[in-house]
């Protein structure tokens, strides 16, 4: 507290010096103990309103009954005017102003002694506001001279301020029954109508700045400007600084009209134009001209940033051209409200203020739009360069967040304004997806969507499905949740769109809804958003290449088809036409208001518009990208049997269903041992394919199999006698091309080859038989088995034998791979949630495995070669074998003996890692069989 | 801003007048300096009636010796 005091102890100083000679100082104030208590003992104590209007009260009702009515007048008067003046930076009727009341009624001493006579000026400016006509002076209809006061005793200067009104006042009809006649003006009205240098400015309403706008509008604006003009005379009358709020509001609203300025103005006694800083309401209220502008040209501005970015005709692409429709409408409306607004001013019976006029822009929401707008130019800088794909998506998230935060903070206005423009937004998305889904075509012009088709990669590609669609926006985290979600599923759809597309077999519901009235339909159900009707996309397009921005009847609520229009009819009375046909009504308004509020209080939660986007995009979105999906699904395992030609492959290339393809290899090996010393040729390869047909009585040219014969162009010297360029030639169709592609067909060619070799070892050591050594050679043995020829027998017998445990195991590997892998292939086919991406995937895996019962993989070379060395092995025997026993020696069985044993050492070497898995593999089988070879140590 | 110190001057100079005027006709015996200083303790936040009372007994004090 002693702060405060020495704080204020430089004033105390003054008011005691003032009221006492004394000056004081710190050492010297006697007065010091009452400034403590006095101070100190009220220091908690608040002025209260009451207090003050009761003291008022009291002291006027003490001069009525002391017959000083005057007084009281004169009392009401001055304090009402001292309230109304700001002070000491202090807004009108502030706390300080109750203070200074309360401190001078405090003080008053003997208040009925008072002379009026001091007064009279301020008596006389009293009389004169109580009596003047504002409202119907203002309205200039009617106009009636004002009632001097009685006591008044001179009147000059009250007669030359009627002359002069009466020289500016036109006599006019009613409001009711305008004239549009032009109307004559007098010279100083003209004259200020040119120092003011105004400009007519085209109708509001009109929705474009056209110069060539109806005479009845021009005569509108004419008389607009000269029935407000002679208010400007009030500035006259009262005083010569200020202006009156009606021309305040008169003036903002063109400027919220998308006018160019605000025009505030007096005009001094020698018709000298000056900007005004003071405004006199007449509510007596008066608030600084800065205050209002404030107030009103942020609102304007907010205004402008849409006016300016609806002024450009053409937009880079259709998402913004959509939004930039739908902000027009918004603007539309506005400029609408604005217009009921400016009928409620020409009433008669309603005195304007400066306070209702606001409230009312904000009752009816126009100061929150004001800030929506200013939030959404804010957030998005539609000037900057970058690609319309990323512009788009930035628009469209902006705009949701704006609508989810409208949501939040259940701000009607907000939420109202903002999602229609969300709806539009979105709108050219859904189209686009629409078509997609609907005839397997992204068509995007202007490159706006967040996907993007690869146009150097066909249909037909081998790398279609991977490389034709990909996300092609910088920052995806943008994309909106509810369709987010539904991207993967989007893009495998629209891949199945084009390819049931290309495959002619793509079929729509005729009578289908589109995406965007379901995607309206659900917003409207839920969000009681009035019925959006959606101009076509080519006309949007169309407009954009002619440069013409017509106005849209959107919305019955928003458009009208205003009679004025019809600029040949020169009695059109389009102010009442105008504003009698307006629709939206305060009381629509607040009907939407209520209906939105008990919708927002509803306990049930999931109507918020998250989950309603989401419903939207599961129920509507991802159902149709589920049922193209399923629909190249069936069409592949249906209409194409995907299922049949796959079990053809497997029969045919991996011997799987052994009938016909066993009975072709027979053939094959059994020339390859008649033609010991030849190799297979084209002709015995097709003679036996051929008769093999034959055999199973199938027509060759129905038949989709076919064999190729290629010729060897270099002699290998190791793989001498294995079956070698024998290829099959399987017809798939060619949209199955999706899933086997021609490189998935030379795997199964390669495993094919790989079971062809491996089958022709494990017949050429069934065949061997000691044929020589049977019945009719039995002297022969008998004599043999005394020689040592006996041990190369036994020998022979023992390799043939180690061999067919090696091959049988090599055998038994690659059909029980094969065979699993197909097994799996066809169970997991079985499911029902298999669709095209899946069976891609299955298809590869399968392949994977087939490559290593094949032993076809990278890490599996070194086994395979050794394999090839192990069937030459195989086929080398079997010849001497069949060459005769004569021609066979024991040097030569040594030999192959000890590769043989090398070779499996080898395998055994690079298998042993698979012995102590647990899992039974094939792989491991192997590795066991070949490790088991009891005769290894010989 | 000119113009802006110049209306706000102008207002300060309007509401005491007006606040003098009345002041006047309640006969508070205050002249338009000693007003000024009053109304500046009263921003400041004394209390209206704290400062009445101080007046009141300067007033009283010093009315011997004026007389």
């Amino acid at each position: 507290m002693s702060n405060f005091l020495k704080s204020i102890q430089p004033t105390l100083n003054e008011i005691v010096y003032d009221l006492t000679g004394l000056t004081l100082s710190d050492r010297f104030n006697p007065h010091k103990k009452l400034f403590e208590d006095a101070i100190i003992h009220r220091s908690n104590v608040n002025v209260e309103k009451r207090h003050v209007d009761k003291s008022v009260q009291g002291l006027k009702e003490k001069y009525i009954v002391h017959a000083q009515d005057k007084k009281a007048d004169l009392l009401e008067f001055l304090i009402k005017r001292f309230n109304n003046r700001p002070l000491l930076k202090h807004s009108p009727e502030s706390e300080l102003h109750l203070s200074c009341l309360q401190f001078i009624i405090s003080l008053a001493r003997r208040p009925l002694d008072v002379e009026l006579d001091d007064f009279s000026h301020l008596v006389h400016e009293q009389v004169e506001e109580a009596n003047f006509n504002w409202p119907v002076f203002l309205l200039g209809n009617d106009y009636q001279q004002p009632i001097a006061s009685d006591d008044y005793q001179d009147d000059e200067s009250l007669t030359d301020d009627d002359d002069r009104i009466d020289s500016t006042s036109i006599q006019n009809d009613t409001i009711v029954d305008i004239e549009l006649e032009s109307k004559p003006i007098d010279d100083i009205e003209q004259q200020n109508y040119s120092s003011l240098d105004r400009e007519i400015l085209t109708s509001y309403w009109h929705g474009k700045q056209a110069d060539d706008v109806s005479p009845a509008l021009r005569n509108f604006a004419l008389f607009w400007d000269q029935t407000m003009m002679k208010t400007t005379h009030l500035a006259y009358r009262v005083n010569a600084q200020t202006v009156t709020e009606y021309i305040l509001i008169r003036e903002t609203l063109w400027l919220l009209m998308n006018s160019n300025e605000l025009h505030v103005y007096s005009i001094d006694e020698n018709e000298q134009v000056h900007v005004a800083d003071f405004v006199r309401l007449c509510d007596v209220t008066p608030v600084a001209i800065q205050e209002c502008l404030q107030k009103f040209t942020l609102l304007s501005n907010q205004f402008q940033l849409a006016n300016r970015f609806l002024k450009k005709i053409t937009h880079s692409c259709r998402t913004v051209s959509s939004f930039a429709q739908t902000l027009r409408d918004q603007m539309t409306l506005i400029h609408f409200q604005l217009a009921d607004i400016e009928k409620s001013v020409l009433q008669q019976n309603h005195t304007y203020t400066i306070l209702s006029f606001y409230q009312q822009l904000d009752s009816l929401g126009l100061i929150s739009k004001g800030e929506c707008i200013e939030r959404i130019f804010d957030q998005i800088f539609f000037d900057v360069e970058k690609l319309n794909c990323d512009l788009t998506l930035e628009l469209i998230h902006v705009l949701y967040k704006n609508v989810l935060m409208s949501e939040m903070i259940n701000n009607l206005t907000f939420f109202n304004f903002f999602l229609p423009l969300f709806i539009s937004s979105c709108r050219i998305y859904l189209e686009i997806i629409q078509n997609w889904l609907a005839n397997g075509n992204l068509d995007d012009p202007f490159e706006e969507f967040f996907i993007k088709r690869k146009t150097d990669v066909s249909v037909e590609a081998l790398d279609f499905w991977h490389q034709s669609y990909t996300e092609q926006v910088e920052n995806a985290s943008l994309i909106p949740r509810w369709l987010a979600s539904i991207v993967p599923s989007l893009i495998k759809a629209g891949k199945c769109a084009e390819i049931l597309k290309s495959n002619s077999v793509l079929t729509n519901e005729e009578e289908s809804q589109s995406f965007v009235e379901k995607f309206s339909q659900y917003l409207q159900a839920n969000c009681n958003l009035t019925k959006q009707t959606w101009t076509p996309l080519t006309i949007i397009h169309d407009s954009e290449m002619n440069t013409l921005v017509k106005p849209l009847k959107s919305s019955p609520l928003i458009s009208l088809n205003l009679l004025f229009d019809d600029i040949d009819n020169e009695r059109n009375s389009f102010l009442a036409l105008a504003f009698n046909q307006m629709q939206m009504s305060k009381p629509t308004l607040l009907d939407i208001t209520h209906q939105q509020l008990c919708l927002s209080s509803s306990i049930n939660q999931s109507s918020n518009i998250e989950c309603i986007l989401q419903t939207f995009s599961e129920q509507i979105l991802l159902v149709k990208c589920t049922q193209l999906i399923n629909q190249l699904t069936n069409d592949i395992l249906h209409r194409l049997s995907y299922l049949k030609h796959i079990e053809y492959i497997r029969n045919f290339f991996l011997f799987e269903n052994g009938s016909f393809m066993h009975q072709f290899a027979l053939r094959l090996y059994a020339k390859l041992s008649q033609t010991i010393h030849e190799r297979l040729d084209a002709f015995t390869v097709l003679v036996s394919f051929d008769s093999t047909l034959t055999m199973f009585g199938l027509d060759k040219i129905q038949y989709p199999l076919s064999v190729i014969f290629q010729s060897a162009t270099e002699s290998s010297i190791t793989q001498k006698y294995i079956i070698q360029n024998v290829q099959l030639k399987y017809d798939l169709p060619k949209e199955l091309v999706i899933i086997v592609k021609p490189e998935h067909m030379e795997t199964y060619q390669k495993c094919f080859a790989f079971v062809l070799q491996v089958k022709q070892a494990k017949y050429v050591l069934d065949q061997l038989v000691f044929s020589e050594f049977r019945v009719k050679n039995r002297v022969r043995n008998r004599r043999l088995y005394r020689h040592q020829s006996y041990q190369l027998h036994h020998e022979m017998f023992l390799l043939r034998a180690r061999l067919l445990h090696a091959v049988n195991a090599v055998n038994n590997f690659v059909l029980t791979t094969f065979h699993t892998a197909g097994e799996q292939f066809v169970e997991k086919h079985s499911a029902k949630s298999i669709d095209i991406e899946s069976m891609i995937v299955y298809h590869e895996k399968f392949l994977i495995a087939l490559a290593i019962g094949s032993l076809l993989q990278p890490k599996q070379q070194a086994i395979r070669e050794q394999l090839m060395k192990l069937f030459e092995i195989v086929t080398i025997f079997a010849r001497r074998w069949q060459l005769g026993f004569d021609s066979i020696k024991i040097e030569h069985i040594n030999k192959l003996k000890t590769e043989f044993n090398q070779t499996k050492q080898f395998i055994s070497i690079v298998l042993k890692p698979f012995l102590p898995r647990m899992i039974d593999s094939p792989l491991r089988a192997l590795a066991c069989a070949l490790q088991d070879d009891f005769y290894s140590n010989n | 801003t000119t113009t802006a110190s110049e209306s706000s001057t102008n207002e300060a100079r309007e509401a005491l007048d007006c606040l003098h005027e009345l002041s006047q006709l309640l006969n508070t015996g205050l002249d338009k300096k000693t007003l000024t200083a009053c109304v500046r303790l009263l921003e400041s936040g004394v209390h209206p009636d704290a400062l009445a009372q101080i007046i009141q007994v300067l007033r009283t004090e010093t009315r011997p010796a004026k007389v």
